[in-house]
């Protein structure tokens, strides 16, 4: 009886395992004297949350119709988990509101181009090699800063807030990325990146699941930062 | 001070003024304005509802296959609105609907069906999407010489909806994949539709001539801008990189950037992988080879003997012309390209040798390629920037592969302070040099720089970023 007990309850765990999320690796970097505590978070510009889905393994062709069909929900839920989190991040999402178009697509847009710009030239952990299948966290400060034009700083007045960020899923079925990213545009530079590496596809009923741990990691994170 | 000398200074006055200020408008006048900015309704509309509609209307593929493919190319669209890369409500945009409805003059059933929007893309080109929306890409403007070229491109882009190319497309594939012809090896299956597509591009040059002639752009500029077209990195810098960087720090046509090493660039070629049915890589293309097409629209404007309409008045073209190629180069520095805009700014200064303008651009991408330099991952950077058989960007990526970090950080400030020496109340360059002098010389030295620029442009486009900087 023993026996069968012990074999059914390793079946049990191997079935438990398959239930969530994939194995994933999370890598956080932020500057050496980002904020101290939550509440210097006071207010973060989200700029266009965004989920992409891919039908291949090399994130080329992308799935626009699933894609689109989760970027609703996506922003919704970045926005109400960074609220439970206890941060307050306002996203801003290109939509039919008028009186945020020119905002939006004038100022916001392109300096989301230019976070994103700013994280491809920079030695990040995007392509590195997994070796674990374990969950495993990596958290360090930026040896060398990554820096924003110094164009973008005058957005502070405008919002109240030098911060600014982006948060993007990239799905398909073998890999899927996750990155979430705090700028601070008056000190012209990223002050916060946190990537997670998810090894098959995240499926949308994780979302949530991806952005509480995100906003989890980042509070844990602000609290045991530097003080300034 | 008599009256005489009185009235002399107040001259000399009036027309510095006068000199700064049409300076000034001039640099204004380098880019489009989107004001009011406003999104066409058209774009945010349900695109569920507006693929329905237009599986309905079609008879080429089944109505569901059809709205598919309308609902992903609606997708495609709005991903491209939300990430901002299309303009909206600009001169330019203006510009390009007026010739589309002179070019649909005679085309009554297509009135009305298609629409067409420029992009921020660099690169020179244009394409279609399924339910007729043209998107007409920035950097096309960049090679282009006169309208009827670009209403060429726009006839050929017009042929591949009235053709309903790409249901056609869609069905053809469907058939291959669904195995009707099964001896077909997948490489084999991947060859014919890349053929399918090939031969479209053929119907749309006919085509293009066919709603070309008649009207009042001239048909035969068309093969013109299909050679620009293959040619969209033309060498065309006239100078030497010394004539551009010759400064007192070195001359960068030396060893580094020798004929011999930039012959070694240009020969670096992506190895294809070997074809099982030995064929060549343009069996790979999805475009025809440029040669053939230009020789096919030649003998099709031969055979119908063409004659060529009354020349058009070309100043709107190269105002709208000039104001496209500072466009392109934002959007290069902007996309993170900074070889190609880089190099698309020494350009500009050729044309226009006393441009602000471009040497801010000058300036802005030379301090973010010494930036990738100096935090070491400019190799990373360069392994993904592609010459395209431009001995020019091939000069450009060995300047930038082979000049040690001290010395580039060395050269971009004297080079940035020589700028300010010809510009000194442009407040972009007065940044940069305060930049270049903090990268080169470190916070201390800088600091010096910073201050400069605060005490001159108090509530400069900077001046934010600064005062932190100083605090």
């Amino acid at each position: 009886m023993r026996i069968i007990g012990f074999i059914s309850s390793i079946i049990c765990v191997f079935f438990a395992s398959g239930c969530g999320i994939n194995s994933m690796r999370v890598y956080t970097m932020q500057t050496e004297d980002f904020g101290a505590n939550q509440k210097s978070l006071k207010k973060v510009i989200c700029i266009a949350p965004n989920f992409k889905k891919y039908t291949d393994r090399d994130m080329d062709n992308e799935d626009y119709l699933s894609s689109w069909k989760l970027k609703d929900k996506f922003a919704k839920e970045a926005e109400s988990w960074s609220k439970k989190s206890g941060f307050n991040y306002e996203v801003y999402f290109p939509s039919e509101d008028a009186a945020n178009q020119q905002a939006i697509y004038t100022k916001l847009l392109p300096l989301r181009r230019s976070l994103l710009m700013a994280i491809s030239n920079q030695a990040n952990s995007l392509n590195e090699t997994d070796n674990s299948m374990f969950s495993e966290e990596n958290k360090g400060v930026f040896v060398v800063n990554t820096v924003l034009p110094a164009e973008w700083s005058k957005l502070s007045e405008e919002f109240e807030t030098p911060y600014f960020s982006m948060i993007e899923m990239y799905a398909n079925n073998n890999k899927s990325f996750f990155i979430h990213i705090i700028a601070d545009v008056v000190k012209g530079r990223i002050e916060y990146q946190e990537i997670r590496k998810y090894s098959g596809l995240v499926k949308p009923r994780y979302i949530e699941h991806v952005l509480f741990d995100s906003f989890r990691t980042l509070k844990k994170n602000l609290k045991g930062g530097n003080k300034k | 001070m008599s009256d005489n000398m009185y009235s002399k200074f107040l001259k000399l006055v009036i027309l510095v003024f006068l000199l700064v200020n049409l300076a000034k408008a001039q640099n204004k006048t380098d880019f489009f304005v989107e004001k009011p900015f406003q999104v066409p309704s058209y774009l945010l509309n349900n695109a569920e509802k507006l693929a329905k509609n237009l599986a309905k209307d079609q008879d080429v593929l089944d109505e569901k296959e059809a709205e598919e493919m309308y609902k992903n190319s609606f997708y495609i669209l709005k991903e491209r609105v939300n990430t901002g890369e299309l303009y909206f409500s600009n001169e330019l945009t203006d510009y390009l609907t007026k010739i589309v409805d002179d070019l649909l003059l005679n085309e009554g059933s297509l009135k009305g069906k298609i629409r067409v929007f420029l992009t921020r893309n660099p690169q020179a080109n244009a394409f279609c999407l399924p339910d007729g929306t043209i998107l007409v890409n920035v950097g096309l403007l960049n090679i282009l010489e006169n309208e009827s070229q670009l209403a060429g491109i726009l006839s050929h882009e017009i042929t591949h909806y009235k053709k309903h190319h790409a249901l056609n497309q869609r069905k053809k594939n469907k058939d291959l994949k669904d195995q009707k012809y099964s001896n077909t090896s997948s490489e084999g299956v991947l060859f014919k539709m890349l053929s399918y597509s090939r031969e479209n591009e053929f119907e749309s040059d006919a085509g293009a001539v066919n709603i070309l002639n008649g009207g009042k752009y001239n048909a035969a500029e068309y093969p013109n801008a299909l050679k620009f077209l293959m040619e969209e990195q033309k060498d065309t810098l006239k100078g030497s990189l010394s004539d551009f960087f010759n400064t007192d720090v070195f001359t960068v046509d030396t060893a580094i950037v020798s004929k011999k090493n930039i012959k070694k660039e240009l020969n670096k070629s992506v190895s294809r992988s070997k074809s099982l049915l030995k064929l060549g890589d343009v069996e790979y293309e999805t475009h025809p080879d440029g040669e053939k097409r230009i020789l096919a629209v030649k003998e099709i404007l031969t055979s119908i003997e063409y004659k060529e309409p009354a020349k058009l008045d070309n100043t709107e073209f190269a105002n709208l012309k000039r104001k496209a190629e500072f466009e392109t180069v934002e959007n290069a520095y902007l996309e993170g390209e900074y070889i190609t805009a880089l190099l698309l700014s020494l350009k500009l200064k050729e044309k226009n040798p006393t441009s602000e303008t471009a040497e801010v651009m000058i300036v802005k991408n030379l301090f973010w390629l010494s930036r990738l330099k100096e935090n070491g991952v400019m190799n990373d950077f360069l392994g993904k920037v592609e010459v395209n058989k431009s001995a020019d960007m091939a000069r450009l990526k060995l300047f930038f592969d082979k000049t040690k970090a001290p010395d580039l950080g060395k050269f971009l400030f004297t080079y940035t302070k020589k700028q300010l020496e010809r510009f000194p109340e442009n407040e972009s360059i007065a940044f940069y040099v305060a930049a270049a002098a903090e990268l080169h010389l470190g916070k201390d030295a800088a600091l010096v720089f910073y201050k400069k620029y605060n005490s001159k442009f108090p509530i400069g486009n900077y001046s934010v970023y600064i005062k932190n900087k100083i605090d």
